[in-house]
């Protein structure tokens, strides 16, 4: 039998905090392989609501 | 009179009723009526026209075509007078039945038949109580409420017609006579007892009525229909027909068709079958394609179209979704479809953006995204802080099949906060973000992670912190959770990023 360990680093991010990669965001970022925790950093919550705010659609009626 | 008409010893029973107006009419205007668009003062088909021509010309020919011939009844009466009023020029079928073979006179809305050769001495009693003898019309009408209009040519003076209604003992009732003193059209209404008989006859000196009646008919065209109301006038026509507990069809003889029976019949006005013929007529021009692949963009977008009106005849086969469904009122699509047997393949689609966003669709079926590159919008809603947050009801997704190249846009289920439930199937190599989805259950979670077996690099799949009831932490369930972990940690290992937030 082999046992394979999988190492899984979490990247968690500080209180009013969210973490991103520039495109995607978590509280909590489980780093596939492959892929480092320097790529993610912490941007305001503030900050990423605006985000959020400018890629909504104009609302149709 | 004609034979029938003037059956003695009907009882009272009338039941009329009328035409419910342009049905399908009806039905388009819902579509098509909307005066400004999603995007400003712009009707359906200036926004739609030029991208995709398709549509917006199936639409017009089918609306056309339907506007131009629809008009259906649905409705069924039963007694031993019936009036069917504004009968259609469109297909439609009309069935009278009876418990017994029953001879039925159907005629249209004039129920007077001037044949002189109805003529015959008649013996009346009139308002002085006396008895008189006169050449007329003896007239047995079923009991109801009836109009009788003399409409003359010209105006000639001392046209007019006597008449008087005798009840069933020979006794005077009232005076119905029929004059054009002042005017060329003076309807009278009047009502009819059972049994009563109305005579109209040559009251003028002791002229032979074949001398005063001839020219009177010459001058005027008398019309006794069912009612209170006059309404133009139409020859006598009228056909028998017989009446079989199975139903004999009659095609409309008028605008208004008048059945007249000694016993109760029932007429059923098959409004279903012109429905039929102008909801084929409209969804086969409207899917030209007739369930072959065609684009779908816009197809069923805005709030023209709702659970009454989107009744597909054929499959969706869609080349394109772009804003299919964008902003409709449709609510469970899953039941439509299966209730009407249809099926939605989205599987050649390349475009699904906006295909089901900010409506009001609660449950979506299985959507193939094998091909689709764009999905932006495609499911999204408004948030809690909107105002129109209540059109965002989407609560499943039968199942959601992709491939290695599904590109899933961060917007796809942009605060599809309700959504509970949503299988995945197939492979997801692209970024996707279920952020908003606080409700989902473990069996979706599980397929969606099952679904991260591409070989990946800088792929992030985005869960919602909480999931199921909204207060339960994911990423500990899914460690608490074998099956899930095993998922969880194989897509780890093959490059997929997974954040929860």
């Amino acid at each position: 039998m082999e046992i394979k360990e999988i190492k899984q680093t979490l990247l968690e991010a500080s209180e009013g905090k969210i973490l991103t990669n520039g495109t995607a965001y978590g509280k909590v970022v489980a780093l596939g392989a492959g892929d480092k925790a320097e790529n993610w950093y912490e941007i305001d919550l503030e900050e990423y609501e605006k985000i959020l705010e400018e890629e909504t659609p104009v609302e149709a009626e | 009179m004609a034979e029938r008409t003037l059956a003695e010893n009907v009882a009272q029973v009338k039941a009329d009723f009328k035409s419910i107006r342009d049905g399908f009419g009806e039905y388009f205007d819902s579509i098509y009526d909307e005066p400004t668009s999603a995007y400003g003062n712009y009707p359906f088909y200036t926004y739609n026209r030029g991208k995709d021509e398709g549509i917006t010309q199936g639409v017009e020919q089918g609306k056309q075509e339907v506007i131009s011939n629809s008009k259906y009844i649905e409705k069924q009466a039963s007694g031993k007078v019936i009036r069917l009023d504004d009968v259609s020029e469109v297909a439609h079928k009309v069935v009278v039945k009876a418990d017994t073979p029953t001879e039925v006179t159907v005629c249209g809305k004039n129920l007077f038949n001037n044949d002189i050769s109805l003529v015959k001495e008649v013996l009346y009693r009139g308002p002085e109580g006396n008895s008189s003898r006169k050449n007329g019309y003896e007239i047995h009408l079923p009991a109801g409420d009836y109009t009788a209009t003399l409409i003359s040519q010209e105006y000639v003076s001392n046209v007019f017609w006597y008449g008087v209604i005798n009840d069933a003992n020979g006794n005077f009732v009232r005076n119905v006579a029929l004059n054009q003193s002042t005017a060329n059209r003076t309807p009278l209404s009047f009502s009819i007892n059972e049994g009563d008989v109305l005579y109209w006859y040559d009251g003028i000196g002791d002229r032979t009525i074949q001398n005063s009646w001839n020219l009177c008919l010459g001058l005027c065209q008398v019309q006794l229909e069912v009612g209170y109301v006059s309404t133009p006038y139409e020859p006598y026509k009228c056909q028998t027909i017989t009446a079989t507990p199975s139903g004999t069809e009659v095609s409309s003889i008028c605008p208004i068709m008048t059945f007249i029976a000694d016993n109760d019949i029932t007429v059923d006005y098959y409004g279903s079958y012109g429905m039929q013929t102008e909801w084929d007529r409209f969804w086969d021009t409207f899917q030209y394609n007739k369930g072959l692949k065609m684009s779908y963009s816009m197809a069923f977008s805005l709030k023209r179209w709702s659970d009454d009106n989107f009744k597909p005849k054929y499959d969706i086969v869609a080349s394109d979704m772009n804003q299919c469904f964008y902003s409709s009122n449709i609510t469970d699509l899953v039941r439509i479809l299966t209730e009407r047997g249809v099926t939605l393949d989205t599987s050649q689609a390349g475009s699904m953006s906006y295909a089901f966003g900010y409506s009001t669709i609660s449950r979506i079926p299985t959507i193939n995204l094998s091909k689709a590159t764009n999905t932006t919008f495609m499911c999204a809603n408004y948030d809690s802080t909107s105002a129109s947050y209540a059109r965002n009801q989407l609560r499943s997704i039968e199942k959601i099949i992709s491939s290695e190249t599904t590109v899933f846009a961060n917007s796809a289920f942009r605060f599809c906060d309700k959504l509970e439930h949503c299988i995945f199937e197939g492979t997801i190599a692209s970024d996707i973000n279920l952020q908003w989805s606080k409700e989902l259950d473990r069996a979706s979670i599980l397929s969606l992670l099952t679904c991260l077996n591409a070989t990946v690099s800088g792929i992030v799949i985005t869960l919602p912190s909480m999931c199921i009831d909204g207060a339960t932490d994911t990423l500990a369930l899914i460690q608490g959770d074998t099956e899930l972990n095993t998922a969880y940690t194989n897509a780890l290992a093959k490059g997929y990023t997974i954040s929860f937030a």
